[in-house]
């Protein structure tokens, strides 16, 4: 494969693609994971497609090609705009929106697609990941979702260890009006650029398995991060090769991957082999 | 003249379902001045979380005035100046993958501003307050591997880390043994000789009537507020009424208990 990245543009687009996704799906996984709104990537993935599918309709309709990454950016955005507003509708049962606003996502696509003809090919790919399907279009806007993502976590670090910890306290301090909705927001980014190379149905295990590992081994907030992010990414990079040798969908190969690695945390925690020290004498 | 730390002007509230109207608050006026130690305090159900609540303005106001330090609480907008130690501080912490520093440092997120991180200074005023509270040696562990005691004393640390001139505590001591209590009290007397005002919700009157200044008693209304000396002297009659139940305040060697 390292002869083919020197030699292919569309391979060395999938595996900066892959290198992006493997940074940002795990470091914003950390603050979904430990806020328990793993659901939300699933919700949002499923609207994603409900936007490609759109895309290559209106593409099919106006005779002129729209890249579908965009109305799939577009609609994950709306979806996570919809997913805020049902949570202060259904204040008591927010978990209500997730399956409400993943419902739509799945009953779009299934209209769409419906309306449009000569997509089976492309939907494989946008459901379980390609290596052969990223544009350099499509690695621009993955790069440029990175790098926002990258800002907002630099940024608002802090105010995002916070809601996630203690959001009663975040809102005595007054800093939680609209963090969570950017937060959302940048959930639904990352979707869309991750999900060229994992999938639809298989970007939130690129948000959360590689959080789930680390969250055996690791202490400290600041561990989890990076433990997730070194997860994700060599879950990546081993997948996309065997996903090039194999010539079967990187989805499935860099999510069984993953599942390794948790597999593997799992047992290192179960033999004794943990951070977490001692327990505390409470003096 | 010096405005009041805390002024609460006729503040009622109710929490309304789609069928029923539960009342929790009636007509509380209510003074606190800058270094007053105030004890909250009133049975179960009493209003007083809902009070904290709105003071802190997680709760909107439904009707009358709250002004702190003589600003609307509207328009209040300097947070930082006030600690807060939530009630359920001890229990929903488990499992998080922070250690005590994170947490500790996290009371300094709205101080410090948006887009500005930790800096040296940070992690000086760290190192202090985790001395005030002697848990020094818990710096780098793992949050959900505290007692029950120890977490607290993160909690407050977490509220003193940016030297705030108010502290907020609703029921800081649920689950605490009597040695890190005592050691719980200690700190406020230090934190009211710097003058700051401090505020606290509990149950445990027979222990607060010792050490705060003034007691407010809440049951939906606010029955009394005075001195603690003025509280020791209410009846039997008078507290039972508040509280709704039999109820008498017995002393033991300096210390006064509180019976049913």
């Amino acid at each position: 494969m390292i002869q083919a990245l020197f030699e292919y543009d569309f391979i060395r687009y999938s595996f900066i693609s892959g290198l992006v996704a493997g940074l940002i799906a795990p470091l914003i996984g950390t603050f979904i994971v430990i806020r328990r709104l793993s659901l939300i990537a699933d919700a949002l993935s499923h609207v994603t497609l409900g936007g490609i599918t759109f895309g290559v309709y209106l593409s099919s309709l106006i005779g002129m090609t729209i890249n579908p990454l965009i109305t799939g950016i577009i609609f994950s955005v709306l979806g996570a705009l919809g997913i805020e507003r049902l949570r202060t509708v259904y204040n008591h049962y927010q978990e209500l929106a997730i399956p409400i606003i993943m419902s739509f996502g799945v009953a779009l696509s299934v209209l769409f697609l419906s309306l449009a003809d000569g997509f089976n090919q492309d939907l494989f790919g946008y459901l379980f990941g390609s290596i052969s399907a990223v544009s350099s279009i499509d690695l621009i806007l993955i790069s440029v979702i990175g790098v926002i993502v990258l800002i907002f976590i630099y940024l608002l670090y802090k105010e995002m260890f916070l809601v996630s910890f203690d959001e009663e306290y975040a809102n005595v301090m007054n800093i939680n009006k609209w963090i969570h909705f950017m937060f959302i927001i940048v959930v639904a980014l990352v979707i869309s650029a991750s999900m060229r190379i994992v999938g639809i149905l298989l970007v939130s295990a690129l948000m959360t398995l590689p959080v789930a590992s680390a969250m055996r081994i690791t202490s400290s907030f600041r561990q989890l991060m990076v433990m997730s992010v070194i997860f994700g990414e060599f879950a990546v990079i081993a997948g996309l090769f065997m996903s090039f040798h194999l010539d079967i969908s990187p989805g499935g190969t860099i999510v069984l991957v993953s599942l390794a690695i948790l597999a593997a945390t799992i047992i290192l925690d179960r033999i004794g082999v943990k951070k977490r020290g001692e327990p505390i004498d409470s003096v | 003249m010096e405005h009041p730390i805390f002024e609460l002007n006729n503040i009622s509230y109710i929490y309304r379902d789609k069928m029923e109207t539960t009342p929790a608050l009636k007509d509380i006026n209510l003074s606190i001045h800058k270094g007053d130690f105030v004890a909250l305090v009133g049975p179960n159900g009493s209003g007083k979380t809902t009070l904290i609540k709105l003071i802190l303005g997680v709760l909107k106001l439904q009707s009358g005035e709250i002004y702190i330090n003589g600003k609307s609480l509207r328009n209040f907008h300097a947070w930082q100046e006030v600690g807060y130690v939530s009630q359920k501080s001890n229990s929903f912490s488990k499992g998080f993958p922070a250690t005590v520093s994170e947490v500790v440092l996290s009371g300094l997120t709205k101080a410090k501003g948006l887009f500005r991180r930790f800096g040296k200074e940070d992690y000086r005023k760290l190192d202090e307050v985790l001395e005030l509270l002697n848990i020094s040696h818990l710096k780098d562990k793992n949050i959900s591997l505290l007692s029950g005691g120890q977490t607290q004393r993160v909690f407050i640390a977490r509220a003193l880390i940016n030297n705030p001139s108010i502290l907020v505590l609703d029921e800081p001591t649920v689950g605490i043994d009597a040695k890190h209590v005592k050691e719980f009290y200690d700190v406020l007397f230090r934190l009211k000789e710097q003058s700051v005002t401090i505020l606290l919700v509990t149950h445990d009157i027979g222990v607060v009537v010792d050490h705060a200044d003034e007691v407010a008693c809440l049951n939906e209304h606010l029955h009394f507020h005075g001195t603690n000396h003025e509280f020791k002297n209410l009846g039997e009659a008078e507290l039972s009424k508040i509280y709704g139940f039999p109820l008498q305040l017995v002393s033991h060697d300096h210390e006064r208990a509180c019976c049913e």
